[in-house]
Formats: C-alpha cells, structure tokens, sequence
C-alpha cells in the first residue's frame, strides 16, 4: 500500500466564470489527521465537494490510491463512495427516526449485514463516539447540539470507513465540548487507524492534526505541519494566527 | 470458507488473514463452529475493523475469556478490541408494551390533542383581546389575496360545474313529467343553500388550512414563533389571528360568488335541454328563492371559514421538530375541517328545520 492516500494535482474548479481553485496540489497520508483551513470563500467546502466526487474539477487530477477518481465508472466511484465517512456542518441526521436507525440505516442497506450485528453495531459506534447507550432510542431532536454531532459521527463511522471527512466538525460547540470533540476525534484516528479530513476555522482543533494546508484566494499557501503556521508570509494567515483567537492557538501550544 | 479466518493451535485461536466488513459480509458472518479455546493471539490477523473486532469479542465473551489473554506483539488491534470488549451488551431493546397499555396511550394521546384544541382556542382569545396591537395587518392582507382572490377561478370552475351537473342529471326527470320548470327550484335552493358553502368550505380546507399548517409548522421548527415570543409579539396576534379574520370575513362572499356562478350553469343548462330562457328563469328565480334561502347559505360561511382557519393554525402549533412532523399535521389539519365542515353543516341543518326556515 502506497503512503500517500490521497494525491491531489494541479486541481483547478470553477463555479461558471468565477475560478475557485487556481491550480492546487497535496497529498493526504494514510492515517493522519489532514486540515484544511482558509478564510470564508477560500474554496474549502468546494474542496470538499471534489474529494467526495461532487464535483468535477476543470483541470488537474484527483487520486485516491494512485487511481484517477474521475475516470472511474459509476460503479467504481460507488465503491470508492463506500470507504468515506462524512461529517456534514448540519448534522443532517434524518429527524424521523431514532439516532440507533440513523446509524444502522446505512449499515443494512450499503452492505448485507443482518439486522441483529447492525444493532450491536450501531451500540459499538454510539459508544465510541462517547455518548450514553441510551441515546440509541433517542430522536434528533432530544440532543443538545454537541450530542448531535456524536451521532452525526458516529453515523459517519457506521462502516468503519478508511477516511473520514469533516466539515467544520466543532462550529456550533462551546469551547469545552469542541476541545472534547476533537480529543475524540483524535482517539478514534488512533484507534481505527482512520485517516482523518477536516476542514475547520477554529484554530485550536489544529492541534489534534498532522499536517495542515492553507486556502488563500484559491492557492495553497502553506502545507505542513501546524506549528510552521506561524511563519508563512501570507496576509490572511498572520490576521489569523497573530489576531486574537489565534493567541489561544499559541498559547495552547 | 468460514475455516479460512481462523484456525485453532493448541487452546490458542488465531484469527487469519482480514477481518474486515467487507471479508465478513462474504460469509455471511459465520465463522463456523469454534471449539473452545483459552487463549487468543492476533499476530496472523492482517487487517480488521470494529465488525471483525465485534466478532473476537463475542467469542472471547463467549468462552470467558478475558482481555488479558489476547496475545498481541504489534499493538495494532488491542486497542480497538479493548474498546468493542468493553461496550455495553445489548441494544437493550425498549420493552414490550401490553395491548392495553398501547390501547391507553392512544386513548391518552387522542383526548390530548382533542383538549389542546380547547386550550388553543383560550390562548387565542386571551392573546387576541390583550396583544391585539401585535396584529399583522400585512399577513391579513397577503391571505385575503392568497386565500381569496386566487380561489376565485377555481371556486367559479368547481361551483359552475356543480350547477351544470345538477340540472343536467335533473332535467331528464323533470322533462318527463312535463315540470321543466321546477328546474329553477331545485337548482337554485340546493346550490344556495347546500352545495356553495360546501364547496367553499371543502376547498378552503384543501387551500387554506394546509398551507396554514405548512407555514406556521415550518415557522415552528425555525424557532420562528419562538423568536417572535422573545421580542414581546404574540405569535397569536401576529400569525393566527390575521389568517382567522381573513378567512372569515372571505368565506361569505365567496359563498355569494359560487351561489351566483352556480345558478348560472343551472340557467345555462335550463336553455339548452329544457328551452328555458334566462328571462323565463329569472322571474321564476325571483319567486321561489325566497330571502331565507340566501341567508341561510351565507350565515354558515364565517362558522366555517372560522373553523377551517383555526383547525388549520392549530394543527401548524403543533408542528414538532421532525421531517415528518409537518406532512403528518397537514394531513390531520385538512381532514380535521373537512370533517368538521360537514358536521357543522348537518347541526345548522337541524337547527334551520327547528327554526322552520
């Protein structure tokens, strides 16, 4: 197996007229913890969009294991579909059913897994995402918020996926339950070997990660890891890290 | 095929090879039989996931085998198999509930819903007499327009085929026995004093109540009503009150423009296959659809555009925070006023008979 998960080259997109990405490249590893962070409209959720096959890029190529995603077949991408997880901003927890069906819902219907392992399951996931059993039963719309993300994460981990996407995992969380989300983040990665997208603006999750890359008016200003933030020479980034949020970024270093 | 993950040494099971989901689901996730064994080492395992993990854990379980018996020199899996030992069992599922007690609780939950109708209906009041400065003129005005004005054509339409067909399936009849005339009889009482009101207030409840609940439920799980509350402004006044006016004071006329457009399909059909003219018709409709007839039809417009309106405001305050939730109370608010239409009409006419009129 290749070190390099995902290979990202040259990727240029466009929204019509207006170019989003002017020509980008990295490369996520196998099992790390990858953000990507840029100011609003940088082009980090359209990112997102072509690393979960939503989107086509104009120009340049996206690689997941050596292969061109976008010159495989439906089928193919299906497939490769089913090694993601994904964290959605919203949640996007289905509101009619309990946390427990939300979770086995992709589990019995993506692979042929009988009902009564899918439960212990979805049991196993509810618990590694840290919250009481008893959410199982629960709807929606009886968690607080940091509770929905759980089992927004915990849906996302039904089918043990090799990579996980998160988009903007701890907006909407006070800072104590974003500091626990990303430790549990953290400890999943580390122990499912899962490698772990996040896109984000908090500057304190970049604590938990690997390596972080930088989105600035649709170039990649900085690849690497966290603490070198601090040095590149770009106006966005300084604001960002040398403003006031961004102390707590330093000072928790 | 099952044989192939695992093999036995000694009191020692070696899981073998991948473990993963997709390997588990190919075998239908049956490993066969496992003899018992003592102890479990995980140096031929390849790869696995939370399912293979579940798997050892349940045999481990099993056999009362503990954690401290899993031989691992890598330490690539322990954690993850410590983490799936120690979960909690079962999904535990919520216990069965008796025949009677499910019995009870939709007895519980129907006179509940029942009871809030009454408990909307005082706040409604309250709110209306003391909050009656938070009422929303604009909402008042759109929903004369969107409740009104636009159920003109289809009212027209609806109420224009109904006078047709009345008079098209009666005129044979009425033709045998040489009574063309009483053709203006029976159109003009049946439309005005039965059928218009119903057509308006059936398709009111198809409109209007739905698109109350729809709105106000959607409002509901925008935490709109609960905005509005915090700024001082009752929901009330603001979103329900306007809409139950509007409605009100819209059914009556409406009633008047289907009984008229109504009378005309009669008169239409009366030229035609009975070769009664209009003017013929006219001075007969003068003498026989006496005041009475007229009243009565109008009178019950408001009573049912009153109802069709706060059924439908109603049923949008119940509205909770579920994607099905709103399908679910539309459903109930249109026959909710359908059924309450049609209940209201037969108690007016039992009270019109008393009254002789």
């Amino acid at each position: 197996m290749a070190e390099n998960l995902i290979e990202v080259k040259e990727l240029v997109t466009s929204y019509g007229e207006k170019l989003i990405h002017r020509g980008i490249s990295f490369d996520i590893k196998r099992g790390e913890i990858f953000a990507i962070i840029g100011g609003s409209g940088a082009g980090k959720s359209t990112l997102l969009r072509v690393l979960l096959l939503l989107k086509e890029p104009l120009k340049g190529q996206v690689l997941f294991d050596g292969r061109d995603v976008f010159s495989l077949n439906e089928e193919e991408k299906q497939a490769l579909r089913n090694r993601m997880g994904v964290l959605f901003q919203s949640d996007a927890l289905f509101s009619s059913v309990t946390v427990g069906e939300n979770i086995i819902y992709s589990i019995v219907k993506r692979k042929r897994v009988p009902k009564g392992i899918a439960c212990e399951m979805a049991m196993v996931k509810i618990q590694m995402a840290n919250l009481p059993p008893e959410v199982f039963f629960m709807y929606p719309s009886q968690l607080s918020g940091g509770m929905k993300k759980k089992a927004a994460l915990a849906r996302a981990l039904a089918l043990d996926p090799e990579i996980l996407f998160l988009d903007e995992p701890t907006s909407g969380l006070d800072p104590i339950s974003a500091d626990e989300f990303d430790k549990l983040i953290k400890e999943i990665a580390g122990t499912t070997g899962t490698t772990v997208v996040m896109i984000t603006h908090d500057l304190p999750s970049l604590l938990i990660c690997d390596r972080v890359a930088v989105l600035s008016q649709g170039k990649l200003v900085y690849c690497g890891e966290p603490m070198g933030l601090v040095n590149v020479d770009d106006p966005w980034l300084k604001r960002m890290v040398h403003g006031e949020r961004g102390r707590r970024f330093l000072v928790g270093a | 095929m099952s044989e192939g993950l695992w093999k036995i040494e000694g009191d020692v099971f070696f899981p073998l090879g991948s473990w993963r989901l997709d390997d588990l689901v190919s075998i239908g996730f049956d490993l066969g039989d496992v003899p018992e064994f003592k102890r479990v080492d995980l140096s031929l395992l390849s790869d696995m996931d939370t399912y293979g993990a579940l798997l050892i854990a349940d045999l481990m379980k099993e056999r009362d085998v503990g954690l401290d018996k899993v031989f691992e020199p890598s330490n690539r899996y322990l954690k993850l198999l410590e983490m799936v030992f120690g979960r909690e069992r079962t999904c535990g599922k919520p216990q069965n509930v008796g025949v009677f007690e499910q019995l009870y609780s939709v007895v519980e939950t129907t006179l509940l819903s029942f009871l809030s109708f009454f408990d909307f209906l005082g706040r409604l009041l309250i709110h209306a007499v003391l909050h009656f400065r938070d009422f929303e003129i604009r909402v008042f005005l759109r929903d004369i327009e969107t409740s009104g004005l636009k159920a003109i054509p289809v009212i027209g339409t609806l109420s224009f085929l109904i006078g047709v067909v009345i008079s098209y399936q009666s005129a044979a009849q009425l033709a045998r026995f040489g009574a063309n005339i009483f053709i203006v009889d029976l159109v003009s009482i049946s439309v005005v004093r039965e059928l218009s009101p119903l057509i308006v207030a059936v398709l009111m409840s198809g409109r209007s109540a739905s698109s109350y609940t729809a709105t106000i439920g959607l409002m509901k799980v925008n935490d709109e009503i609960d905005a509005l509350e915090v700024m001082g402004i009752s929901p009330f006044s603001a979103l329900v009150l306007p809409r139950i006016l509007s409605l009100t004071i819209i059914t009556p006329f409406m009633v008047v423009f289907a009984d008229l457009v109504g009378i005309f399909g009669g008169a239409l059909v009366a030229k035609f296959s009975l070769g009664i003219e209009f003017s013929q018709f006219a001075s007969r409709l003068g003498g026989v659809l006496a005041p009475h007839h007229f009243w009565s039809g109008v009178i019950k417009a408001p009573v049912f555009g009153l109802f069709v309106a706060t059924v439908g405001t109603w049923k949008g305050m119940l509205v909770e925070k579920r994607a099905e939730s709103i399908g679910f109370r539309v459903i109930e608010s249109v026959v909710t006023s359908i059924f309450g239409v049609l209940v209201i009409d037969a108690i007016f006419s039992v009270v019109f008979r008393w009254l002789k009129i």
